[in-house]
Parts: structure tokens; C-alpha cells; sequence
């Protein structure tokens, strides 16, 4: 009591004298300042995001667009000689690549449009004539108008970029109203091949979903039982030290060298197949691993204590422990942690260059040792052409890739959603 | 096997979290149909020497148990002993409420299924109901089974602890300070519980509130410095302790 009395008793603080208001400014201005910081870097994010959309939306949507030219053919004055009779049944296919379609698509243009008729059309024109003779044979008996896609530079010109004497192809036909657009659904179903107007991304996307079913397959269950087991079994001592140090080290690691590593292994050690999906996803298995492995400790960490002593305490095996209490609720950071690993996977090329998967290939694989490319490898091979038709097809394919991430996404949030728990 | 004089008797104990030792020598006995409190000041090993009495310790890569701990006459420290089992026989109350994040149903069920006690949904819908009864929350919970056991108030979500814990039917309970987050109310419900449960089981409670410890048990020690300073009759401790730490304590000069 006496030391207080000495000190003596301090003045009361005055809240409102002009060095609090000072501070006071201070400290809201601090605020404001932080808050227009923040509001500003998500407008900078989303604007990025915006002009990544748009630009490839005014690129890639005309890449769905096809250009097509009305050709008519006297079918029963061709030289065609087709069995209509064989034109119902499994020998269909057999008959019709016998036959000179090809050369029955040109001599019909040309006599529709002139001796450089031919030039008019895509080389796979005739494909399109094979189409419909298949799906209506009476066809071969009577003279009919066959939409068949119109040659590259055609459908460049039609799309308003072409070179001048293309337009004025472009302007003769439309007076003659034999020229269409129309949504190009061979570009979903088919694969790659050297004439723009006739590629199709099928063949990526089935590789893609061919290669990360194995990536996931196998990435999945290794990453997160090694996370469990290094959580909750093994010790923790050096050896445990170094094993967490180099999977850390691991997931930063170049993905190109993965692809060295995947050469290395799986095709001249285990000599499995050049470009196959297996192997593609096997290597980027190998990269992803260590990203779930890295998020699923952190998940599985961030249960909290008391769950595991209560489930303990009422005598839960370790086992038990796990997959009945930390697993569940560790789920959701573990498929988070799962999908941007995945999503990463996905949009990979350098590694899968490494293993071949950069092949020319005209037919979607069929299974996981076919050859087979995928779609961010597909992007840049095409972005490679010096074709001008390929750059639409190119932008094209960015968007179906980014499709096919936003679906892996929501598929996340989905399960993310269901295995959350309210605490 | 011949009857054990006591249901848990503890020789020679000590435990040691790396170098330090937390416990030091602490010989005690537990017997059936008795509530033995354990009181001292914060950070005396109070916990500790709980959480040895089911092998709670294993849990913790840094302790390390000596001594000898006798459930039944058997050592629960041998190398034969199942600690499943063990836990399932010595049941626990942990301080913090900590239900698990499923429904009530499940969160007392878990404990039965795992354990194999019940054949039939009939059987694990008994259990249940027996056990939430026995805790005193039948009532208020009956409506709701399938509500979230998150969801419940504090004293509620202790009492849905200690009915997962009877559920299984040990032969021990341990409780570390069931109380300590709960209001006066729930506080005497939980106390009323003691008095219930200690029919059928040796309880042991680690408390800090030396009313409750003269109201709910029979038994009290007294712990200091990781040691066992003290124990008796609870009546003896707190009107006539023969150590003057005891005396000291109990009538709030230091801890
Ligand atoms: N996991 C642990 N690792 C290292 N030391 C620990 C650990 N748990 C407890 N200790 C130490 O052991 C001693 C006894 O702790 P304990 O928790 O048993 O005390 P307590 O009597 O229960 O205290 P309180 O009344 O505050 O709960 C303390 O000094 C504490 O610091
Ligand atoms: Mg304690």
C-alpha cells in the first residue's frame, strides 16, 4: 500500500484528447486500407480468371462449329458397285471400303462445282457420304444431297478469316445455298488426324479417363494408407524424420523428371507398353502420391485428440481407432488434398512426353495397354500444326480439358459435402 | 482364481514422461462399490496415475509406466494382457466432454458393437436405452436418437459420455474431473449419477472441488508432487488428516 501511495495515483485516461483520436484515425484507416487491399486482389484473380474464359470461349466455340457444303450425287450413275443387299448387316463396313467412295465424292463435286470442285471438300468427306449410305441404302438407287464438311480453308473463310479468294468461294456458295454451319459433334467423337476439319477430341479424352482412373487407382489407397501409417503406427525417430523429409521433397520435384523416372521403370524395366494409358498413369501416380500423402497426414493431424482417447478409452482397437473415427473424419481434407493432386495429374504433359504418349493417334484407345494420348498432350500437339484450322480445334480442346476439370471438381465438393461432419 | 482382496491395487508405481518423472512411488488400493476421490493440486500426476490405471499411458509414445497394477489380481502391465479387454473392463470419463460426432444412438452404441454385446438390433437398442437411463439422459435425448451427439449441451454430452462408458458394463470407471465444464446443475446431476453407479462399480474420480469430494466419495488421496502424500477413509482425510500438506490443502492455503 505504501509503494502505491509513492507511485501516486495516475491521472485518469482521457479517451478523447486528440493523440486517441490520432490513434483512432490510425487504426480505421489501417482497416480500410487492408480491406481494399483484399477486395482488390480477389477483383485481380477473378479478372484473370474472366479473360482466360472469354478468351478461349471466342476461340474454342468455333471449333465446334463445322462448316458444311451440299454435294449431290446421282448415286445410280456412279460406278459404284455395292451389294445393297450387304449394306444390312455386320459386312456393311466391308462393302463400303471396297467400293471408291472417295473417288465417287470427288467426281461428284467436280461435277457440282466446277474442276477444282474436289478442293472444296475435307479430304474425310467421303466418310460423311459412307454415313449415310450406311444408315439409308435405298440411297444407291436414286440421286440425293449429301452435307459433307467443307474443306479447311472453306471453313475458315466461311468463319469470316480466310483469304480473299476463299471469301468469294464462300459468297458464291451461300447465293447457291449450298453452304450450312452446324454443331460439330464429330468433334466429340473422334480422334486426332491431319485434316482439321477432321479431328475430334474422343480419342484425349478417353485417354485422359483412362489415365487418371489408374492414377487415382493406385495414387489413392498408397497415398493415404502411408499417411495413416505414418501418423499412427510407425515411431517417431530418424528414420520416420527422413522418410517424411523426402516426401516433402518429393512433391516438389519437377514433373519432367517423373517422366524420366516412368521411362525408366515401367518401360525399360518392365517393358510395358510405349504410350499406353497404364503406364501414363503409373507416372503420374508416382507424382500425385506424394501430394495425398502430404494433405492426408495434415488431415489426419488436425482430428482432434479427444476423439482418438474416447475412442480408446472404450477399448477400440487401433485398427478400429482408425477407420471407424480418424479415417471418416479426416476424409474431407484427404479428397481435397486427393483432387488438387489430381487436377494437377491432369493437366500434365512434360512427364507423359517422356513415356512416348506423344504419339500420332487416329483411334481412342481401347484399353489401358492401347496406345493413346491425352487431352493436354492432344492441346500441344495441336497448338504445334502450322494449319490455321488446328487453332480453333486447339482452343477447342482447352475447353473441353477445363470442363473436364470443373466435372472432377464438383464430383470433390460433392463427396467433400457428404463426408463433412458438424462438430 | 481366488478373489483379489481389492479390485485394483497399485504397487510401486512410477511413470516418467521421457526424463521427467511425473509419478513417484504411489502404492494404492481401489475397492469394489466404493468411490475413491483423488485430489491435489493442478499438475501433481493426478491425471497421470488415472490414465495408468486402464493404459490409457500407452497412447503417449513418451511415458513409461513402472510398478506393478493388479485388476482382479491379475497384472495389467503383462505382456499377456489384452489392453482391448482392459479398457472394456476399466471404463473412462474423460474431462472435456467428447462425444463422438455421430448420433446419440451410435455414440453409445459404438462401444457394445465393437465389443460384440449385443446380437440383434433389439438387443443394441436396449443396451442403449439402459445405459442413457442409468446416466440420466433417457429423458431428455428420447425423442432424438438420431440428433447429433455434438449437438447436446455440455452437462448433457458428459452424462451421453459416461452412458457410452457403462454401456459396455465395466467393472471400474475412471472419471478425470467429469465436472469441471459443467454448471452447479449439471454438476449435481452428475454427482447424484455417482451415488447410483457406485452400487455396481469401483469408481475412482479425479476432482478439484473438495465438496464434491466429501459429498460423492468414500475414499479419498491425496496427491502432491507426483506423490501420494495421504489416503483414507474420506471422512478421516478431511476432519482429521495426519499430514499437515493434507491439512494445508484441504483448507485452501495453497493448490
Ligand atoms: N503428455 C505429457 N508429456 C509430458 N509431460 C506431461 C504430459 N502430460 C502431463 N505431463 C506432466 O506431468 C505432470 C502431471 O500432469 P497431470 O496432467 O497428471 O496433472 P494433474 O494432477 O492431472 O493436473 P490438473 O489438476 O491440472 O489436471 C505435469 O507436470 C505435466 O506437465
Ligand atoms: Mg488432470
Amino acid at each position: 500500500m505504501t509503494e502505491r501511495a509513492s507511485i501516486g495515483t495516475p491521472a485518469p485516461t482521457d479517451w478523447r484528447d486528440a493523440a486517441h483520436q490520432r490513434r483512432m484515425a490510425k487504426r480505421y484507416g489501417a482497416e480500410r486500407r487492408f480491406r481494399w487491399l483484399g477486395l482488390g486482389a480477389v477483383l485481380m484473380s477473378a479478372g484473370f480468371l474472366v479473360v482466360l474464359l472469354v478468351s478461349m470461349l471466342s476461340a474454342g466455340v468455333s471449333g465446334f462449329v463445322q462448316t458444311q457444303i451440299a454435294l449431290p450425287i446421282d448415286f445410280a450413275h456412279s460406278r459404284l458397285t455395292i451389294d445393297p443387299a450387304k449394306l444390312r448387316g455386320p459386312g456393311a463396313d466391308l462393302a463400303l471400303a471396297a467400293a471408291d467412295l472417295g473417288g465417287a465424292t470427288d467426281a461428284a463435286a467436280i461435277a457440282a462445282y466446277g474442276p477444282e470442285g474436289d478442293a472444296l471438300l475435307s479430304d474425310g468427306a467421303w466418310t460423311r457420304v459412307r454415313d449415310q449410305l450406311k444408315a439409308d441404302p435405298s440411297l444407291l438407287h436414286r440421286r440425293a444431297t449429301v452435307w459433307v464438311p467443307a474443306a479447311d480453308r472453306i471453313d475458315i473463310a466461311a468463319k469470316r478469316e480466310g483469304a480473299p479468294a476463299d471469301e468469294a468461294i464462300v459468297a458464291k456458295l451461300n447465293a447457291a445455298h449450298a453452304l450450312k454451319t452446324s454443331f460439330n459433334s464429330f468433334f466429340l467423337t473422334s480422334s486426332d488426324s491431319t485434316d482439321p476439319t477432321m479431328v475430334g477430341i474422343w480419342g484425349a479424352l478417353k485417354g485422359s479417363l483412362l489415365t487418371m482412373f489408374v492414377t487415382l487407382l493406385i495414387a489413392f489407397p498408397v497415398g493415404v494408407l502411408s499417411a495413416l501409417y505414418l501418423e499412427e503406427y510407425a515411431p517417431h525417430n530418424r528414420w520416420t524424420d527422413l522418410i517424411e523429409v523426402s516426401i516433402n521433397n518429393l512433391a516438389a520435384v519437377p514433373s519432367i523428371i517423373f517422366g524420366l523416372l516412368g521411362l525408366a521403370v515401367f518401360l525399360n524395366t518392365f517393358h510395358l507398353q510405349r504410350s499406353a494409358a497404364i503406364v501414363g498413369g503409373l507416372t503420374l501416380a508416382l507424382m500425385t502420391m506424394p501430394v495425398i500423402v502430404i494433405a492426408s497426414r495434415n488431415a489426419i493431424k488436425a482430428v482432434p485428440p479427444s476423439i482418438r482417447d474416447a475412442a480408446f478409452g472404450i477399448g477400440a482397437s487401433p485398427v478400429q481407432v482408425v477407420f471407424h473415427h480418424v479415417l471418416p473424419l479426416a476424409m474431407p481434407g484427404i479428397l481435397t488434398g486427393t483432387i488438387i493432386g489430381m487436377a494437377r495429374a491432369l493437366g500434365e504433359t512434360a512427364p507423359l512426353l517422356m513415356i512416348g504418349m506423344r504419339a500420332f493417334i487416329t483411334a481412342p484407345p481401347g484399353g489401358l495397354r492401347d496406345p493413346a494420348t491425352v487431352l493436354p498432350v492432344q492441346i500441344f500437339l495441336w497448338s504445334d500444326q502450322v494449319n490455321r484450322g488446328f487453332v480453333e480445334k486447339t482452343s477447342a480442346a482447352i475447353l473441353v480439358l477445363l470442363v473436364f476439370l470443373l466435372a472432377m471438381n464438383g464430383v470433390a465438393i460433392y463427396l467433400r459435402n457428404r463426408f463433412e461432419t458438424r462438430w | 482364481m481366488t478373489a483379489a482382496p481389492h479390485k485394483i491395487s497399485a504397487r510401486h508405481v512410477n511413470v516418467f514422461y521421457g526424463d521427467k518423472q511425473a509419478i513417484s512411488d504411489v502404492s494404492i488400493d481401489f475397492d469394489r462399490d466404493v468411490v475413491t476421490a483423488l485430489i491435489g493440486p493442478s499438475g501433481c500426476g493426478k491425471s497421470t496415475f488415472l490414465r495408468t490405471l486402464n493404459r490409457m499411458n500407452d497412447t503417449i509414445p513418451t511415458a513409461r509406466v513402472e510398478g506393478e497394477i493388479d485388476l482382479d489380481g491379475e497384472d495389467i502391465y503383462a505382456p499377456e494382457m489384452d489392453v482391448v479387454q482392459l479398457r472394456a473392463r476399466v471404463g473412462m470419463v474423460f474431462q472435456k466432454p467428447n462425444p463422438f460426432p455421430k448420433s446419440i444412438f451410435e455414440n453409445v452404441a459404438y462401444g457394445p458393437r465393437i465389443h460384440g454385446l449385443a446380437s440383434n438390433h433389439t438387443q443394441l437398442s436396449d443396451i442403449v436405452e439402459r445405459s442413457l437411463k442409468r446416466a440420466g439422459l433417457w429423458d431428455e435425448v428420447k425423442d432424438r436418437l438420431s440428433d447429433s451427439g455434438t449437438a447436446l449441451s455440455g452437462g448433457q454430452q458428459q452424462r451421453l459420455c459416461i452412458a457410452r462408458a457403462i454401456a459396455v458394463d465395466p467393472e471400474v470407471i475412471l472419471m478425470d474431473e467429469p465436472c469441471s465444464a459443467l454448471d452447479p446443475i449439471a454438476t449435481a446431476k452428475i454427482e447424484e449419477l455417482i451415488h447410483e453407479l457406485k452400487g455396481r462399480y469401483a469408481i475412482v474420480i479425479v476432482t478439484h472441488n473438495m465438496q464434491q469430494a466429501a459429498r460423492v466419495s468414500q475414499r479419498t488421496a491425496f496427491f502432491h508432487l507426483g506423490a501420494l502424500v495421504e489416503s483414507g477413509s474420506t471422512s478421516d482425510i478431511f476432519t482429521n488428516p495426519r499430514q499437515e500438506r493434507t491439512k494445508d490443502y484441504i483448507t485452501g492455503r495453497y493448490g
